[in-house]
């Protein structure tokens, strides 16, 4: 075997890889820009926001409204929420740490600026109470699934229905020797076909795939849970026009792409 | 003209075909022969002898994605030139990206000829399990054979932590091929 073999070999790269490497990629804010954004609120949350109308004379409120809290790993593999003046810890495998609430804040909304993030600005809204963990927008780590910490599942959206499930040309990580089952769903009157695997006995991990059509999707748990939950949480999800997917959580959506996450 | 339309017009034998590939994916397969080959008559060559190949395969191929089964071939035209070339290598644009593969292989060449298809899977294998980011930035270096300094302009990185994320999955690359008895 040569160096010409090799870069024979990749010409053969599976066509969902080379999909993916031709997206434009998601723009995520640097962590380190992100402690300062949050190091920034705490300074001024003593002082400006004290007196929110003088500081709404003094800068701009135009700005986007969308910034709450982000949630980011560290180095020992833990979920941290930041928010302006917390910061979480928790494992997945310790849901029961987690917050049942958030509480959201006047917070410092940060925005581009030729290719600078500007740390002036922030946005005068209400504070609100949000229900905190149910759903979760999880990071890179675990591969951009979303958590569903009630039920101990990740529900992770490959963004890609281009080949059908099942065939082997699907970008999941099925081990080839382990056997899809293929299973008809009934869910709120429409048919969903689903595949599903059990993919380590011994550690009771299944995954369960299915399609809307437009997108695949793949739920994995630890649990064994029902076909209603299963079915509330395809229910859950649904697709918009804008080719993005949305999991919905009572009046809001989450965006699937949007990195770092909302905490809706 | 859609992809579907162009695909059409192949299975009906019209000619037609090839110039509406051309106007839509002319640059598209040009600039990743470009980076390869760096004698623009070979680039030239290779870009006619790949409008020939698509004719020739379409049918009974039809591509779901036109773009990338053309970007396909385009490859592996040119990685057959590349061969052609390889006794007096001439400076062309892989040249690093080959150095940088026989560095996989710990710089030396076997006379064990390997299985296409295996290595393909193999190689495919290892990239599923790479982070999406890792394995795109990989992909954009193996199969587009674009430069650091693009990909980083692509992904908003320094090129520094491109070279450095390219160095460390290639000796990924190289443990998983010895552990799979490659190497």
């Amino acid at each position: 075997m040569n160096e010409y073999d090799l870069f024979d070999a990749f010409g053969g790269v599976d066509d969902a890889l080379l999909e993916r490497s031709e997206r434009k990629p998601v723009r995520r804010l640097p962590l380190r820009k992100a402690l300062i954004a949050a190091a920034a609120v705490m300074a001024l949350a003593v002082t400006v926001f004290a007196a929110p109308l003088i500081a709404e004379l003094l800068f701009h409120t135009d700005y986007e409204k969308t910034f709450v809290g982000f949630v980011s790993e560290n180095a020992d593999g833990k979920i941290v929420v930041y928010a302006d003046t917390y910061r979480i810890d928790f494992t997945l495998e310790n849901p029961d740490a987690v917050p049942v609430h958030f509480e959201s804040f006047n917070i410092p909304t940060y925005f581009e600026q030729n290719g600078w993030y500007q740390d002036y600005g922030y946005d005068l809204t209400e504070n609100r109470r949000y229900p905190c963990m149910e759903y979760m927008w999880l990071p890179s780590k675990y591969s951009n699934s979303w958590c569903i910490f009630s039920q101990s599942v990740f529900v992770q959206p490959p963004y890609d229905a281009s080949a059908p499930l099942g065939t082997g040309q699907f970008f999941l990580p099925i081990p080839p020797d382990y056997e899809l089952f293929e299973e008809t769903l009934l869910i709120l009157d429409r048919e969903i076909t689903s595949y599903r695997v059990d993919y380590d006995a011994n550690f009771g991990e299944r995954y369960l795939f299915w399609t809307d059509g437009q997108y695949a999707y793949q739920l994995n748990t630890t649990t064994d849970i029902t076909e209603d939950v299963i079915g509330k949480i395809i229910e859950s999800i649904e697709s918009v026009n804008d080719n993005s997917s949305y999991l919905k959580t009572g009046t809001h959506m989450i965006p699937a792409q949007l990195i770092p996450s909302c905490i809706p | 003209m859609t992809d579907e339309e162009i695909i059409a017009l192949y299975f009906a034998r019209n000619e037609d075909a090839i110039a509406a590939t051309q106007r839509k994916y002319d640059g598209y397969c040009r600039s990743l022969i470009g980076r390869l080959l760096s004698n623009p008559r070979d680039v030239e060559e290779t870009v006619s002898d790949l409008w020939l190949k698509a004719w020739m395969s379409i049918p009974p191929n039809r591509p779901e994605r036109l773009g990338l089964y053309l970007a396909r071939i385009g490859r592996n035209l040119a990685c057959n030139r590349l061969r052609e070339n390889s006794a007096a290598r001439r400076g062309d644009g892989a040249d690093a990206l080959l150095d940088e593969l026989s560095e996989v292989l710990g710089g030396v060449s076997t006379e064990e000829v390997v299985d296409a298809k295996e290595l393909q899977r193999a190689v495919n294998g290892f990239l599923r399990r790479l982070p999406e980011r890792e394995c795109s930035i990989f992909v954009r270096r193996c199969f587009w054979a674009e430069s650091a300094a693009e990909i980083a302009r692509r992904y908003r990185m320094r090129e520094n932590t491109v070279t450095v994320t390219l160095h460390r999955t290639r000796k990924k690359l190289r443990e998983y091929l010895i552990k799979e008895g490659y190497l």
